[in-house]
């Protein structure tokens, strides 16, 4: 009987350790596996320099949290990854470096670089380029390293075949000019991306849609072009040397530029190493700072904050914040297919916006075709906007004839002023524009300069 | 009296060189520099000293005998020829005299030297204006007439209209009528393009004017058949809608004989104004789109009551100012003989401006196959 209870409790207890050691090891494998199968690159940054999504998935979720990744952070895959720049990173096997760059005031239509990152197979690294300017170094030694990298619904292979290879990955998307909103959009209806693979140093083998094409730093066939029209080029174009824009500047305008660029970033990390992300962005957003404003919109919209963008341009006191409220939110619907779509439901479903009008916002946030600009009816527009009761559309409308009729500059139009100064700047535009007609003419060397 | 002030400059010119252009004394013998003092020049052997050294003037000199005259460099008993060296006053003042005049030459020569630099200075001068006068007339040489601008415009357009233009200026009319000189140009050499065939119902859509009036030509025949846009089919449109096609038809009846009751034409106008204004003050509510199709429809009306004002408004009515011809070549032997020009496409026509322009390429590149035979 003892015997037997005994065998019973030894039974139990035995049964019971051997649940704890299959939860433990279970438990711990799976966090194991978890870790090893979701760190595919780690951070070569200070932290600060790497915005993380906390949701993972390709497409944005609305109202997803972002944080800071820390210095040396594990980064995992699918979780959208956006690179101050300068911003840097390894892949897990040290094959592969990949600098985050685009200087957030880019002639092109670009702004932040963000990245998605996969878990490879058989490879060096996966990644899906969201946006903006990339650069992959290869560090592997004694072979070639092989990136895969996804753009769109388009695939690239690339073979760096020596170490030190560096080529340099440029996606610009936007809505080209003269594409019109459309609340029914169609298949077609997509905005314009544009893809550049630039060969600094080295040897590069593109593959896309099975042909091969065969990049090499200049003088060679270093650039090769891909867009979501007409597909990859045919072939590389010849360069005997870098392009200027590739190159450290060396215009003294342009290395101010530069300058503002680096201390921004160094700012940002310095109260992003003890505050959160949405509390180093409001520092920034109410600095005195101009540049700092305009870094902190930019990362707003970014990191898809867009309630936080429109509060700004809301209330904003500054007009250079507006001006780079309306940049952002540009960019931000020419990202990818149905992007305005996306907000013109926000503008209607949360904003209370009619669909009208939400229509008017998102067609201002368009750029108008030559066609349209030789119309009088389209300045009589632009100009009886003015005195919307919106102050986005209103806004809108001056930011388009600030741009189109440099000789309006002098009139002092305020979106954010009270509505008898509006009206009476609104005059003085029909003054400059009456009712039917065109702009005047301006001879080229009058032409004033963006502020 | 002139002279005598030109004899005292001399003198002070002789004063001035005897102390400060050789005001250095020269190192003694030993290489050491003489005592420091008031520096008398010494005279070489065999030259007599100078009167003008001494402060006493000539009349001084000539009076008495130098006291200040400098200890010679030699002993006094000492002559390197042998003979001592005797000075006599009137020496001194032959000398002086003689040294005041080579002065007075010299200065008078230094004003000529001066007068002569001037000149030279002046036409230098002169030479420069003349240079620069040619350098105008030269650089005015290579700016274009006003006729060569307006010719090279002319050739601009043509070659822009040639090499698929933008549509809103085919639309507008402008890219047709850079086809339309440049076919007229080749036609006055007498030469002929390929047949091209034209669609007539396509030529009942281009609009043509003389040229006083463009905007609104277009307008006029639909004033019977209004398409009025969406929006403005709106019920707060309604009664003004209603009047205006009611006026509009007065308005063209009339037309044809050659004069629209100016009362009708001021009424139509006051009722679009009165549309234009609502559209206005409603801006918020349409999309930019609609608000840019209203405003070019009633503008468009509005500027075709304005050409029912003109004198010649019953040749619209007519045959007169329309695009007639079975092909290229028909139409503008017509026009040109005619003078007219291309309107603006209303609204819905631009399709048919579009075919036109492409029919007119066709027809002036078979011209210039012709030409290039």
């Amino acid at each position: 009987m003892d015997r037997l209870s005994l065998t019973r409790s030894a039974r139990i207890g035995l049964l019971a350790l051997l649940a704890i050691a299959a939860f433990a090891t279970f438990a711990f494998a799976r966090d194991a596996k978890s870790k090893s199968a979701a760190a595919v690159a780690t951070s070569a940054s200070p932290k600060g320099m790497i915005l993380r999504c906390e949701e993972a998935g390709e497409k944005w979720t609305p109202g997803a949290k972002w944080e800071v990744a820390d210095d040396k952070a594990a980064l995992s895959a699918d979780h959208l990854l956006v690179g101050l720049p300068g911003a840097e990173i390894d892949s897990a096997n040290k094959a592969v470096h990949v600098r985050l760059l685009t200087d957030f005031d880019s002639p092109l239509a670009i702004l932040e670089p963000a990245i998605l990152l996969h878990t490879p197979e058989k490879l060096d690294l996966e990644l899906t380029l969201d946006r903006g300017m990339i650069e992959l170094v290869s560090t592997k030694k004694g072979n070639a390293a092989f990136v895969r990298v996804h753009v769109r619904d388009a695939v690239f292979d690339l073979t760096l075949y020596t170490p030190g290879t560096k080529v340099t990955l440029l996606l610009a998307s936007a809505w080209v000019k003269g594409v019109p909103f459309t609340q029914k959009p169609g298949p077609k209806d997509v905005p314009t991306a544009e893809l550049m693979f630039v060969v600094q140093k080295g040897d590069v083998d593109v593959r896309h849609d099975g042909r091969l094409n065969a990049l090499a730093a200049p003088p060679g066939p270093a650039v090769i072009r891909w867009d979501n029209v007409n597909g990859i080029d045919s072939t590389a174009t010849h360069l005997g040397k870098l392009p200027a824009w590739i190159l450290p500047p060396t215009d003294p305008a342009e290395k101010e530029k530069v300058r503002r660029l680096d201390e921004c970033v160094a700012a940002f990390c310095k109260d992003a190493a003890d505050h959160s992300l949405s509390e180093v962005l409001d520092h920034f957003l109410s600095s005195d700072n101009r540049s700092h404003r305009h870094f902190a919109v930019i990362l707003l919209g970014a990191t898809d904050n867009l309630r936080r963008l429109a509060q700004e341009l809301n209330s904003t006191k500054y007009p250079d914040t507006w001006d780079a409220s309306v940049k952002a939110l540009r960019h931000w619907i020419g990202r990818g297919p149905r992007q305005d779509m996306v907000l013109y439901n926000r503008l209607v479903e949360l904003r209370g916006l009619k669909p009208t009008e939400a229509a008017t916002v998102l067609h201002f946030l368009h750029t108008p075709d030559d066609a349209e600009l030789a119309r009088p009816e389209t300045y009589e527009m632009l100009i009886d906007y003015l005195n919307s009761r919106h102050l986005a559309i209103r806004g809108l409308a001056f930011w388009h004839l600030y741009r189109l009729v440099p000789q309006g500059r002098s009139i002092p139009y305020d979106p954010l002023a009270a509505e008898e100064e509006r009206q009476k700047a609104r005059n003085l535009w029909k003054e400059l524009i009456p009712d039917g007609q065109l702009p005047p003419k301006q001879s080229a060397n009058k032409q004033e300069q963006r502020p | 009296m002139n002279y005598q002030r030109r004899l005292a400059a001399g003198l002070i010119v002789s004063a001035l060189i005897g102390s400060t252009a050789f005001g250095r004394q020269p190192p003694g013998p030993s290489g050491n520099p003489p005592p420091q003092g008031p520096y008398l020049r010494t005279p070489p052997v065999g030259q007599p000293t100078s009167g003008t050294q001494a402060d006493g003037g000539v009349a001084a000199s000539l009076l008495r005998t130098p006291v200040n005259n400098p200890a010679p460099a030699y002993p006094p008993d000492y002559s390197p020829y042998g003979i001592p060296y005797i000075e006599s006053p009137a020496h001194g003042y032959l000398s002086g005299v003689a040294e005041v005049t080579t002065a007075n030459g010299a200065y008078l020569s230094q004003v000529q030297q001066a007068r002569l630099l001037q000149s030279q200075a002046d036409m230098s001068k002169l030479d420069l204006r003349v240079r620069m006068a040619e350098q105008q007339r030269y650089l005015k040489s290579l700016e274009p007439t006003y006729e060569e601008t307006r010719q090279k415009d002319i050739y601009n357009a043509i070659n822009r209209s040639r090499n698929t233009p933008p549509t809103y200026e085919i639309w507008s009319g402008k890219a047709l009528d850079a086809m339309l000189v440049a076919i007229q140009r080749e036609q006055r050499d007498g030469r002929k393009g390929p047949i091209v065939p034209l669609d007539p119902v396509m030529l009942a859509h281009i609009n043509l004017t003389t040229g006083t009036t463009s905007a609104g030509v277009g307008m006029l025949k639909e004033l019977k058949r209004f398409q009025w846009p969406l929006p403005l089919l709106d019920d707060a449109f309604t009664a003004n809608r209603n009047r205006i096609e009611s006026l509009a038809r007065q308005a063209v009846e009339q037309a044809p004989s050659g004069a629209v009751d100016p009362r009708i034409s001021r009424e139509l106008q006051k009722l679009i104004n009165g549309m234009i204004s609502t559209v206005k003050q409603k801006v918020d509510d349409y999309s930019p789109t609609d608000y840019v199709q209203m405003m070019r429809y009633l503008r468009e009306i509005s500027d075709s009551t304005k050409v029912l004002q003109d004198a010649n408004v019953s040749n619209y009515f007519n045959d007169t100012y329309r695009a007639t011809g079975n092909t290229v070549d028909e139409m503008i032997d017509g026009m040109t003989r005619r003078g007219l020009t291309f309107a603006p496409a209303s609204t819905g026509d631009e399709p048919y401006y579009t075919a036109l322009h492409k029919a007119l390429v066709n027809y002036d590149y078979g011209l210039h196959r012709v030409a290039a035979r």
